[in-house]
């Protein structure tokens, strides 16, 4: 693990521009990196959502009637999606080196991706159980996913880019207060 | 089966935070004192951080829906909505901050990277324990 997180720090210093607008990183990015930046964005959309719904009081009432166990695992749903594709996404493109155009356009298709791939884990987690069981009616289900399907790209897409833009802003910061050996005074 | 899971949901949240500040504080207090290797402690306490992190998120809106959260004009409602800032500002600066820990070229100098730790596991500290003190108001008055 040591060794492949020091390696970031060692970037190909001759790579052309034009070579890294198309091609995948050489150097795998670092599972910590991964990690941190998944978890992160993970929980900033939670927050990103709690905190104006509890400021303006509509929370408070929907909170107590949560099925906390259906919650935990919602949760860890969002969490395995979002850290699977940010995983395989920084594997296609380098935040470092990249144009900002081809990152948009990875981190809008990524977001749309989880969107989707949320919406239906849930419809078919949570919506054909219950169909099952009560009297729900599969073909309201299946409509359900119909119509949901185009609108969880879409809000996706829109929390992908917002995340780019969080994740560069830090990686930029982090780049600037990274400790480096002081250069050769000789 | 509920109270169980509630009790459960709240251990998990106090257990959580023992990680988020024990480990922040045992870094800190490793690379004031110069103590092991602190580039792969700091490493180990990311990772730990980050799964603490997401588990503290989900428990803590659990316990939010298991107590009933009285509404944001009170003063335990603003009182909640200045912690959940917090936690979002912490959120952004320990991805900077872990960012930074990977990023750390292991040719740096024993004295930047021990000023370096000092600096973002205190603040890191810091930060964390007044979230301690802003949970224990929330929870007793």
């Amino acid at each position: 693990m040591g060794e492949t997180e020091a390696s970031e720090a060692i970037q190909p210093a001759g790579e052309s521009a034009a070579t890294a607008e198309t091609a995948a990183p050489e150097t795998p990015t670092p599972p910590l990196t991964v990690w941190t930046l998944s978890t992160g964005n993970t929980v900033l959309f939670v927050l990103a959502l709690v905190l104006p719904s509890y400021a303006s009081g509509g929370l408070s009432d929907v909170l107590p009637n949560l099925n906390t166990a259906l919650g935990v695992g919602i949760f860890l749903y969002l969490w395995i999606v979002v850290w699977t594709t940010t995983r395989w996404l920084l594997g296609q493109v380098d935040p470092d080196e990249d144009s900002l155009a081809r990152l948009a356009l990875w981190g809008g298709a990524c977001g749309a991706f989880d969107g989707i791939v949320f919406l239906l884990g849930i419809v078919l987690g949570l919506g054909l159980p219950a169909a099952l069981v009560t009297s729900l009616q599969l073909l309201s289900i299946a409509l359900f996913a119909a119509i949901g399907t185009p609108i969880a790209a879409v809000v996706g897409a829109v929390v992908g880019l917002v995340a780019l833009v969080v994740d560069l802003a830090v990686l930029w910061v982090a780049d600037r207060v990274t400790p480096r050996p002081r250069p050769d005074r000789r | 089966m509920s109270q169980s899971l509630h009790l459960a949901i709240r251990t998990l949240h106090v257990l959580g935070m023992a990680v988020l500040v024990g480990g922040a504080a045992g870094v800190w207090i490793a690379a004031r004192r110069s103590i092991g290797d602190r580039t792969d402690l700091a490493r180990s306490y990311e990772w730990a951080f980050w799964a603490a992190l997401g588990v503290m998120l989900v428990t803590g809106i659990g316990n939010l829906g298991a107590l009933g959260a009285p509404g944001p004009a009170t003063d335990w409602g603003q009182l909640l909505l200045a912690k959940l800032s917090l936690v979002t500002v912490l959120v952004l600066a320990s991805m900077v901050r872990t960012l930074a820990v990977v990023r750390t070229d292991e040719t740096v100098s024993p004295t930047r990277l021990a000023t370096f730790h000092e600096r973002a596991y205190g603040l890191t500290t810091l930060a964390l324990l007044a979230l301690v003190v802003l949970a224990e108001v929330l929870a007793h008055g």
